[in-house]
């Protein structure tokens, strides 16, 4: 089979940081190519090159055995390269068949747009890859995974030839992600060339015919995927084997309640009550838009309540905003990082200590940078991000250090009551392990941890406890022993309401 | 890249390359005119001459300090100008009520400070847009100063503190330095530490680069965001006593184009006008740059109106050349 992608000899270095050092990679045609490697490997970038967002420094670029010389968005485009983009944006206002078509001209006569062939086609797309989205439906009433869908659909709608996705299942949960693996399943019997960026071992496997391994800007080896065994691959990623994933767990160390709530209930959320010992790690699971994120954000008093009640050590407390539950000793390391979570433009130092200036200011309010320099070094020593210095802002860091830094800020808090949305999203295998053992090192500490997942497997490793939600309900309650059965979990996760 | 985790490229050498590349339009534009003007005129760069630069520039300085930290913070303040005129008309009428120089400075800042404080809860507490509630203040406040002097320049000549406060606008400390451009160096280094070295300076830049991650931070940011707009009417205050004291009068038509001047200098020296991105250095740069234009054309008799031109295109083409360089990395 020919190569119809080959780029030779690819370097790009950002200031003092080289991205990708010499890089080499070649796809053949109609096959599926995953791409792998730890945080800040250089797999984004590496795709950012051959789409034509970031103009390369050296090296050759061939599609189909022709050079191309010049490259930008436009002519990759028109190559038949497209990639799906995690958050394209969208008109909430107007219909799927209007976001998917957006821009095509072909289906204007004398300037008027034929709504219903367009409406026709859109819906033939949708089914065809048994995507369970109507063409007529507003946007704006979808959920985030549906419009990630929507967005893939976009793509799928320019009949590219090849199509490169990143971490497109970051937030998606497990039932949503089996949508998205029949897509490129289907895709793959069309020949369509896929090049497949995750941090999830399983899809890797499931999906490609060969996988590239980078580290550190180098591509370190092209895998075969034929009698590979997983932990050889992630020996490859890290340059070194991996022990456990999950650490095993010591005892909650008391029955104590250190929150309690009771009956909330806002828009979105119905009814919901649960119970946080202190030093335990309480799971929600569901699908994404079950109400898991938004009772997050009712008890930390960023979405207003209708009814119910908060208690923090057994007394009721009112939580209006989240100064007030920063107070009573709660954080929330949000799920959307880019818009709640992170000052991108800032650097990484100031974005830490922003959870708790009063730590590294004086009583006038005036910031003692020496302390506050040598604290966050210590702390993103310890989750090894990668990146120049503390001083780059944090837009520059990949992904998974991006989120990195969610977790550092939220640990500098030093809260009693922790809530963690989707902690690992894009985090790579190595790190993951290391956070999970750091979340049982403050479990240890007598803190205590709302840990809120789409993976099944990473609320099994690590809660003590998990209760389930389904459309803004709490659907169950499932101990340790009960957890470890997929099945019932997922029966909570789908119970009708 | 490897183990180079931690700060791998400290000191002084690395600090001054990476100031340079984020700063690099607006330095290379003030040498250009600098050299220009060398070039242009042998008048330019003679000690009077830059004296002079100093002097004239200094009120516009300490405006564009305040503007500076209000798009910091992601907002603006238009009313500035106004506010100005306001602070120069109380300023000269309490220097003849009450002889008192500290009380007509304090008076006219306190006044400054309370429309500060307006805009600032208007924008804080109730959310409406900062372009909105600041441009209200600035006809409501230019009204004041019209409607407290009957729209006549009240002059300070003859109360008795005359000779002192004169020293501020005109007098020289140890017979050479300007004291205005004392006053302003003094201003420079104190917004410098507020916007860098204390918690005020770190929301106010976070603020600015996302609000919502600032709040989810358990900062309180309707509080924190009031700041800004007193700092910024209180800077307008003490640029209009600076300017009283150098006129000799107190004119409610002072600063008319203050706010557009003071904007255009923050932006063309690099500060991002959505906010969160820049340093005081870049005001600096900025206010000289459109201070030499004027300067310039000044001594070269050009009149005024090609000036607005050349000034209008030059703030425009160093924002293009920002925003390109913004896109390209
Ligand atoms: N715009 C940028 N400016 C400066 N440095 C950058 C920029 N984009 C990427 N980098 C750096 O290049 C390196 C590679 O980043 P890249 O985003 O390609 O990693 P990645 O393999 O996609 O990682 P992840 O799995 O975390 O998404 C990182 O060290 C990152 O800090
Ligand atoms: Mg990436």
């Amino acid at each position: 089979m020919s190569n119809i992608i080959e780029m030779k000899g690819i370097c790009k270095s950002f200031g003092a940081v080289k991205a990708l050092k010499d890089i080499d990679f070649a796809v053949r045609a109609g096959e599926t190519m995953a791409l792998v490697g730890e945080n800040g490997a250089g797999k984004s970038t590496l795709m950012k090159v051959l789409t034509g967002v970031y103009a390369k420094d050296s090296g050759t670029i061939l599609i189909n055995g022709e050079e191309v010389r010049k490259i930008n968005t436009v002519i990759a485009k028109n190559l038949g390269i497209a990639q799906v983009y995690q958050q394209f944006e969208m008109m909430d206002e107007l219909s799927v068949t209007e976001n998917i078509c957006l821009g095509d001209k072909s289906f204007s006569k004398h300037g008027l747009v034929q709504f219903k062939t367009m409406m026709r086609q859109t819906q033939e797309l949708l089914d065809h890859y048994h995507i369970p989205i109507d063409a007529n439906a507003k946007v704006g009433t979808l959920s985030a995974a549906m419009k990630q869908f929507i967005s893939i659909a976009r793509v799928l709608y320019r009949k590219p030839r090849v199509i490169v996705f990143d971490e497109p299942t970051a937030v998606l949960s497990d039932s949503e992600v089996h949508i998205l693996m029949d897509i490129i399943a289907s895709l793959k019997k069309e020949k369509v060339t896929i090049i497949y960026i995750s941090h999830r071992m399983d899809e890797i496997f499931q999906l490609s015919d060969r996988i590239t391994v980078m580290r550190d800007g180098v591509v370190i080896t092209v895998l075969e995927n034929k009698n590979l065994v997983k932990d050889d691959l992630i020996t490859h990623m890290l340059g070194k084997t991996l022990g456990a994933m999950y650490v095993t767990r010591g005892k909650i160390r008391s029955e104590q309640c250190v929150l309690e709530v009771e009956g909330l209930t806002n828009d979105v959320i119905k009814d919901v009550s649960f119970k946080l010992r202190e030093g335990e790690i309480l799971g929600i699971a569901g699908l994404v838009n079950s109400g898991r994120t938004e009772t997050a954000r009712a008890i930390m008093g960023v979405d207003k309540l209708k009814s119910g009640t908060i208690k923090i050590n057994g007394v009721p407390v009112k939580i209006k905003n989240p100064t007030d539950a920063v107070r009573h000793g709660l954080f929330l390391a949000p799920e959307d990082r880019k818009a709640q979570a992170m000052v991108l433009c800032r650097p990484i130092r100031e974005n830490i200590s922003l959870s708790k200036l009063s730590s590294v200011t004086n009583r006038l309010g005036i910031l003692n940078s020496k302390k506050e320099a040598e604290t966050i070094d210590n702390l993103v020593r310890a989750l090894k991000v990668k990146m120049d210095t503390i001083e780059s802002p944090v837009q520059d860091l990949s992904g998974g250090n991006q989120q990195k830094i969610v977790i550092a800020k939220a640990l500098t808090a030093q809260p009693n009551i922790l809530i963690f949305d989707e902690p690992t999203q894009g985090i790579d295998v190595g790190a993951r392990a290391e956070i999970y053992g750091l979340l049982e090192k403050l479990r240890a500490d007598g803190k205590s941890i709302i840990l809120i997942s789409s993976e099944t497997e990473e609320i099994q490793g690590t809660c003590d406890r998990t209760i389930v939600m389904r459309s803004g309900h709490v659907t169950g309650e499932l101990n340790a022993e009960e957890m470890k059965d997929t099945k019932l979990m997922l029966q909570y996760m789908y119970k009708d309401v | 890249m490897g183990n180079k985790t931690l700060n791998a490229s400290s000191g002084i050498g690395s600090h001054l390359k990476r100031y340079l590349k984020e700063q690099a339009i607006p330095v290379g534009v003030l040498l250009c005119m600098i050299v220009i003007g060398s070039l242009l005129t042998p008048k330019f760069l003679t000690p009077l001459n830059l004296q002079n630069l100093f002097i004239q520039q200094a009120s516009n300085m300490v405006a564009a300090l305040g503007m500076f930290v209000a798009i910091l913070s992601g907002g603006i303040d238009l009313s500035i100008g106004s506010v100005m005129a306001v602070s120069s008309v109380f300023c000269a009428s309490l220097l003849m009520m009450t002889n008192n120089i500290l009380v007509a400075v304090l008076g006219a800042l306190v006044i400054c400070a309370v429309l500060g404080t307006v805009n600032g809860l208007i924008v804080a507490k109730l959310r409406v847009a900062p372009f909105i509630v600041t441009l209200g203040m600035m006809e409501f406040a230019r009204g004041i100063a019209y409607w407290y002097t009957n729209s006549a320049p009240i002059s300070w000549k003859n109360a008795e503190c005359a000779g002192t406060f004169s020293f501020i606008g005109k007098g020289r400390l140890f017979g050479a330095i300007p004291t205005l451009s004392v006053i302003m160096i003094i201003c420079i280094v104190i917004v410098w530490f507020i916007v860098k070295k204390t918690s005020l300076g770190r929301i106010i830049y976070a603020i600015g680069g996302n609000e919502e991650a600032v709040k989810l931070s358990g900062i309180n940011v309707s509080k924190w965001k009031i700041a800004p707009y007193i700092f910024c009417a209180v800077c307008a205050g003490i640029a209009g006593i600076l300017l009283t004291a150098r006129l000799g009068v107190g004119a409610p038509t002072n600063g008319e184009d203050l706010a557009n001047d003071c904007i255009a200098a923050v932006v063309v020296g690099g500060t991002s006008f959505t906010g969160g991105k820049g340093n005081i250095s870049g005001v600096i740069i900025g206010v000289f740059i459109l201070g030499i234009i004027n300067n310039l054309l000044d001594l070269m008799n050009v009149s005024s109106y090609p000036q607005m031109m050349l000034k209008g295109t030059i703030i425009v083409a160093a924002v293009i050349f920002s925003t390109i360089k913004d896109k390209k990395s």
